[in-house]
């Protein structure tokens, strides 16, 4: 074995242990209740946040998804998807502030608990619960996939598939466990930097073997000229589908559970507000080297089978060894910083939205933190099964999941800034709004129905009229709760 | 600034980055090195960073800091 491929293999085992070690030293300084499990004692900070909400967002998918959509169907990828995840600021003022406050002052912990409370329903808390499982059940498994990919590419299938994905999951879990939300926010801020940073050079890394950034686009708009048009060598970025984009990532990042429970999770305002800052700019610097990684990829391979392969194909055939590494450790940056999240506010939803108010309401802190890291075990094995058949292009993978979670957004706008939202209106735009989502990726309803846009455009817009209608027909909350929420104390 | 003034400039700058029909497409590159209709993208998201920080600064309550 040579000294690189050692000093190599040290760097990974190194960056696995240290967030075992950061989740040390979280469950050292953690005071063992179950705010500061799931929402590490409400104290996460300006820096913290920031790269906690981008790390949880940005996943695999910037490494492997992107490159591979872009190498495939053009850099046009960049445009719906880049820019309604850039405006996914504008909901952090408006429903990530609003849920700061209420969750601060009433002390929730998950999506669940405040519908519950805000409509006096349990019925809307296990519809949010069901809802969002659903969506975010099958997204755990697409990390674990990029990170089998990823292992099984970098070391030419020494590691097989399988036993990459296990890695992953184990590491997961096993720090997810001890250190709750506390250790998965601080392991991000360090992970989404070495994401930040190793895309770009592996942009480098491509553009120097083409002889420079300059020479590389020169090259692409000579040979691939379609790769570099706004709609793609096969016309999938047209208009309508950035708008369509635009909308699925606008609407669904902030109802994604990770980033909901994350506003409840801030120090205090200064932190949503910075967050509301500096959020394009991390998007824009993580999402726009998956264009040329996959634009340069396309002159370099040609041909490529599997177009997700291009960003492992790259780091294996270029970068010297020890780079190859910390570019690995990247890669392996993003898909753990979002499987952490997952696992984590699954496993705080289950226990908080099922266990304690369907199974054991009188369970105790310490009964809640048993299971809800039990839940974790459990769902990083559910992940690591899902994950063993993956399919070819996992950003699309994705894309149902954020359509879901988009309809989402509907329901909690309403309860937020809507006195005259009712529990029915919720319960019954959530359940019509999901199957007409669902009945579109299953192609129950035609596209063509759509005019061209996704299915999420319909799918908001009847969420909507079905929560307005059966909202105005049946009963309101209390006038105590009503009040509650919409007196200038809430 | 009143709040409808943010809101019209946030809904300008939304329905420029809906441009296919005038810069939005034009893909010739710039510095040799990034297609023109992808660097307007970018320049559009650093806007709105700069947007949302006087946004902050002039718009959003200090007193709901803490």
């Amino acid at each position: 074995m040579s000294n690189e491929l050692i000093i190599g293999i040290t760097v990974l085992i190194f960056f696995l242990a240290l967030a075992v070690i950061i989740s040390y030293y979280a469950n050292k300084v953690s005071s063992n209740t179950v705010d500061d499990y799931f929402l590490a004692g409400r104290s996460l900070g300006i820096v913290v946040l920031a790269f906690t909400q981008m790390a949880t967002i940005l996943s695999g998918l910037v490494f492997v998804g992107g490159p591979g959509i872009v190498y495939a169907t053009g850099a046009g990828f960049f445009s719906g998807l880049t820019m309604g995840t850039c405006l996914a600021a504008l909901m952090f003022y408006i429903v990530g502030r609003r849920l700061w406050e209420i969750g601060n002052k009433y002390r929730f912990i998950t999506p669940g608990e405040f519908f519950r409370d805000r409509f006096e329903s349990p019925g809307t808390q296990i519809v949010m619960l069901i809802a969002m499982l659903a969506f975010v059940i099958p997204y755990i498994a697409l990390q674990p996939i990029a990170g089998g990919m990823a292992l099984s590419g970098l070391t030419k299938g020494a590691i097989p598939y399988a036993v990459g994905s296990l890695i992953i999951v184990v590491t997961i879990i096993v720090y997810v466990y001890f250190g709750g939300l506390r250790a998965v926010a601080w392991t991000d801020v360090i992970q989404g930097s070495a994401m930040l940073v190793f895309l770009w050079v592996l942009v480098f890394v491509a553009a120097g073997q083409l002889g420079g950034m300059s020479a590389a686009s020169e090259a692409v708009k000579a040979t691939v000229p379609d790769i570099f048009e706004r709609t793609g060598p096969v016309g999938a970025w047209g208009w309508k589908a950035a708008f369509s984009w635009m909308c699925i990532t606008f609407f669904s990042i902030s109802c994604q559970p990770p980033v909901f429970i994350r506003f409840f999770a801030a120090q205090n305002m200064k932190a949503i507000k910075w967050l509301f800052v500096l959020w394009p700019l991390l998007i824009v610097a993580c999402w726009a080297p998956t264009v040329f990684i996959g634009a340069y990829g396309k002159i370099l391979y040609p041909d490529m089978a599997v177009p997700d392969e291009i960003s492992a194909t790259l780091i294996i055939d270029y970068a010297p060894l020890w780079l190859a590494i910390l570019i690995f450790v990247g890669l392996l940056s993003a898909i753990k910083s979002t499987a952490d999240s997952q696992f984590h506010v699954l496993s705080s939803m289950l226990t908080r939205d099922f266990y304690v108010p369907f199974v054991n309401q009188k369970a105790s802190t310490e009964k809640q933190l048993k299971v809800g890291k039990w839940f974790i075990v459990l769902l990083g094995i559910a992940g690591y099964l899902v994950a063993f058949k993956p399919p070819e292009l996992i950003g699309f993978f994705a894309n149902s999941a954020f359509t879901g979670i988009a309809v989402l957004c509907v329901p909690t706008l309403a309860a937020l800034y809507w006195k005259r939202a009712t529990a029915a209106g919720v319960i019954w735009s959530v359940i019509l709004g999901e199957t007409l989502a669902l009945g579109s990726f299953a192609g129950i309803f035609p596209k063509s129905w759509w005019m061209g846009f996704d299915a999420v455009i319909p799918a908001l817009i009847l969420t909507t009229v079905v929560l307005v209608v059966v909202s105005y027909f049946t009963k309101l909350p209390s006038e105590e709760t009503i009040n509650k929420y919409f007196s200038n104390a809430a | 600034m009143k709040g409808y003034w943010w809101f019209a400039i946030y809904l300008v700058l939304i329905l420029l980055m809906q441009d296919y029909w005038v810069v939005g497409s034009n893909s010739t590159l710039i510095w040799g090195i990034i297609p023109a209709w992808f660097l307007y993208q970018i320049i559009l998201c650093v806007a709105l960073f700069v947007l949302n920080y006087f946004f902050m600064v002039t718009f959003w309550k200090e007193s709901e800091d803490e």
